[in-house]
C-alpha cells in the first residue's frame, strides 16, 4: 500500500486536485465535462468528490455523502495511483474490474483525453511536495 | 504490427449455428439449467410467426415456455425493462430467450439485472463492471444479422426520465447462448437487410483500426470483413437464400466478437449523435458515414489500412501503404454503392433529413461520445464537421 492512512491519500490525491483546481485555466478545460464525480478508495476508505457542474470549476469535498454523483468510480488508492501517474491504461483497468464505474461510462471515457497533461503534473506535485519515493512506486 | 500494451479475449457465449437450429436447442437449454424459459420479443416478430416457430420446436422438446413479452418498442427503455423483470419473476421463470434485433436483446439483458437483483436498474446499475454475480442465463436468438449484441457484454438502454441513453457494460450481462439461423433472418427486407449488414461491416473495420485492436480482435474483423463484403448484396437480392442469410448471421456475430474485444470510433460516434438530433437510424448513419470517417482515420494508420487492402482483394504491391489504404477505401465506398442499389439505402445524409445547421452540435455531442477514446486520431469538432460536409 502506498498510502498508509485516508489522511496521508487525502494529502497526497486530495493537494494534487486542489493544486490543480486552482489553475483556473486547467479546471476550466478539465470542468468543461460538467460532471459531478465521486472517487470511492479503498485500502485505505476515502472519498473525493469533484464538482464541476458549473462548468468552470473545480470544487473538492472529502467522504461527502450529501452530493449526489453523476459518476461513481471505485477503486483501491493504490490503483488510483498508479493512474494518475499515467501507469495504468483506464479501459483495462475497468475491463479488468480494477476500477468500478458507476453511472454513464462514455461520460468518463470521453474525460480522459483532458487527464492527459495531468500526469505530468501529478509527477510534478508529488516532488513538491517531498513524495519523490512515491513517483517510481510499481 | 505493433505489440498491445495490454490484451484480453472473453467470449462466454455459446454459439451454434445451422439450418432450423432455432426449433430445437432443448439440449444447450438443459446444460444451462434453463428449463423454464421466458421469451422477450416484438411485435413484428411475433407476427411475422418467428417466436411460434421457436415455442413450437422447444415444445416438442419437453420445454414449457413459461412466458412471452412482445412489447419491445424500437429504443429499449428503463420502464420496458422494469416491466419484463416484474413478469418474470411473476411466472416464475429461470431464464430469458430474447428472439429480435438489438432492442430486444439489449431489453432481455437489462431485465436479467433487475429479475435477478431488484432495485433500480438507473442508480443501482448503469456503469461498468457493476454486477457481483452472474444473472439468469440468457439465449439470444437475432432476428437481424447486424448489432452482434448475441456476443457482446454492453446494453444500451434508453432513461425516459433523464432522455439518455445509458450504458450497462458487464461480463454477466453477455448471453450465455446464441443461436444462429438463417431462417430467423429471411423476413428482412432487402433495406433492413443492408443497413444491418453495414451496421456490422461497421463493427468489423472500426474494431480492425481501433486503437484498442489486437491480434485476437483483429482475427474476428478480418473474417467478418471478408464474409459480409462477399455476402451481403446476394442477402439482398435474394433474400429467402439462407445460405446467404446464413453467412451474414456468422459475419455479424463475428464482427460483434471483434468490436466487443476493441470497440469502435468516430464512425459509431458519429452516428450515435445523428441518431440523437435527428433520429437516423443507426444502421443507416453508420453506412453514410463509414467511408468519410475511415478517410479521416487513414493518416493515423496507414499500416491498418493497407493490411485491410489485403483483405478487401484490393492490394496492389506496387503501391505504398498510403495507396493501398485509399484503395481500401476507395473499395468500400463502391461496395456501399452497390448495396445501395439493390436495396434503396440511402447513402447521403441530405436523404435522411439531416440539417446543416445542426453540424456544429452533431459534432459536439460526437466529441463527448465514449468511442472517441477509441478513435486512432484525435477527433476534433472542425474534422467531425468536414466529414458531415462530405457526407451531406
Amino acid at each position: 500500500m502506498f498510502f498508509k492512512d485516508a489522511e496521508e491519500l487525502k494529502k497526497v490525491l486530495g493537494g494534487f486536485f486542489e493544486k490543480a483546481a486552482a489553475d483556473k485555466e486547467f479546471a476550466k478545460k478539465f470542468a468543461k465535462s460538467k460532471i459531478l464525480i465521486r472517487f470511492n478508495y479503498s485500502e485505505p476508505e476515502f472519498s473525493i468528490t469533484l464538482d464541476m457542474t458549473d462548468g468552470e470549476n473545480i470544487v473538492i469535498t472529502y467522504n461527502d455523502k450529501e452530493k449526489k454523483p453523476e459518476v461513481d468510480m471505485d477503486m483501491k488508492a493504490d490503483t488510483a495511483h498508479k493512474f494518475w501517474l499515467g501507469k495504468l491504461n483506464l479501459t483495462m483497468a475497468i475491463t479488468r474490474k480494477l476500477m468500478v464505474v458507476r453511472g454513464p461510462v462514455p461520460r468518463v471515457l470521453a474525460f480522459i483525453p483532458v487527464l492527459k497533461p495531468t500526469y505530468q503534473m501529478y509527477k510534478d506535485y508529488l516532488k513538491e511536495i517531498g513524495r519523490e519515493d512515491l513517483i517510481e512506486a510499481e | 504490427m505493433k505489440l498491445p500494451e495490454f490484451a484480453m479475449f472473453h467470449l462466454p457465449t455459446r454459439i451454434i449455428f445451422g439450418d432450423g437450429i432455432a426449433k430445437d436447442f432443448s439440449v444447450e437449454l438443459g446444460e444451462l439449467k434453463a428449463h423454464k424459459p421466458f421469451i422477450v420479443t416484438d411485435k413484428t416478430i411475433m407476427a411475422l410467426g418467428l417466436v411460434d416457430y421457436i415455442v413450437k420446436g422447444l415444445a416438442a422438446n419437453g420445454i414449457e415456455v413459461k412466458g412471452v413479452f412482445d412489447e419491445v418498442p424500437q429504443d429499449s427503455s428503463v420502464k420496458v425493462v422494469s416491466r419484463i423483470a416484474e413478469l418474470f419473476n411473476d411466472v416464475g421463470a429461470d431464464s430469458f430467450v430474447a428472439i429480435g434485433g438489438g432492442s430486444v436483446i439489449d431489453s432481455a439483458k437489462g431485465a436479467n439485472i433487475i429479475a435477478k437483483y431488484g432495485g433500480d436498474l438507473v442508480k443501482d446499475y448503469s456503469g461498468a463492471n457493476v454486477l457481483p454475480e452472474p444473472l439468469f442465463p440468457l439465449i439470444v436468438v437475432p432476428t437481424t444479422s447486424g448489432t452482434g449484441s448475441e456476443v457482446t457484454n454492453a446494453a444500451v438502454i434508453y432513461d425516459e426520465e433523464t432522455k439518455t441513453k445509458l450504458e450497462f457494460i458487464d461480463r454477466f450481462i453477455t448471453p450465455n447462448l446464441a443461436v444462429l439461423d438463417p431462417n430467423m433472418t429471411k423476413s428482412m427486407p432487402p433495406k433492413i437487410t443492408a443497413f444491418t449488414g453495414l451496421d456490422a461491416l461497421t463493427h468489423a473495420i472500426e474494431a480492425f483500426i481501433g486503437v484498442d485492436a489486437t491480434p485476437f480482435s483483429d482475427m474476428y474483423a478480418k473474417e467478418a470483413i471478408s464474409i459480409i463484403t462477399f455476402h451481403l448484396i446476394n442477402a439482398c437480392t435474394n433474400g429467402n437464400n439462407l445460405e446467404e442469410r446464413g453467412w451474414m448471421a456468422i459475419g455479424a456475430t463475428l464482427a460483434g466478437v471483434a468490436f466487443s474485444h476493441s470497440e469502435c470510433g468516430i464512425v459509431h460516434g458519429i452516428a450515435h449523435s445523428l441518431g440523437a438530433v435527428h433520429r437516423v437510424p443507426h444502421g443507416i448513419a453508420n453506412a453514410i458515414i463509414l467511408p468519410y470517417g475511415m478517410e479521416y482515420n487513414l493518416p493515423s494508420r496507414i499500416e491498418k489500412f493497407a493490411e485491410l487492402a489485403k483483405v478487401l482483394n484490393v492490394y496492389n504491391k506496387k503501391l505504398s501503404d498510403e495507396d493501398n489504404g485509399k484503395l481500401a477505401i476507395e473499395n468500400i465506398r463502391n461496395f456501399e454503392e452497390e448495396v445501395s442499389k439493390v436495396s434503396d439505402l440511402p447513402l447521403k445524409l441530405r436523404d435522411v433529413g439531416v440539417l446543416k445547421e445542426n453540424f456544429e452540435l452533431i459534432a459536439e455531442k460526437t466529441l463527448q461520445d465514449g468511442t472517441s477514446i477509441y478513435n486512432p486520431r484525435e477527433e476534433t469538432i472542425e474534422g467531425v464537421i468536414k466529414i458531415l460536409n462530405k457526407a451531406y
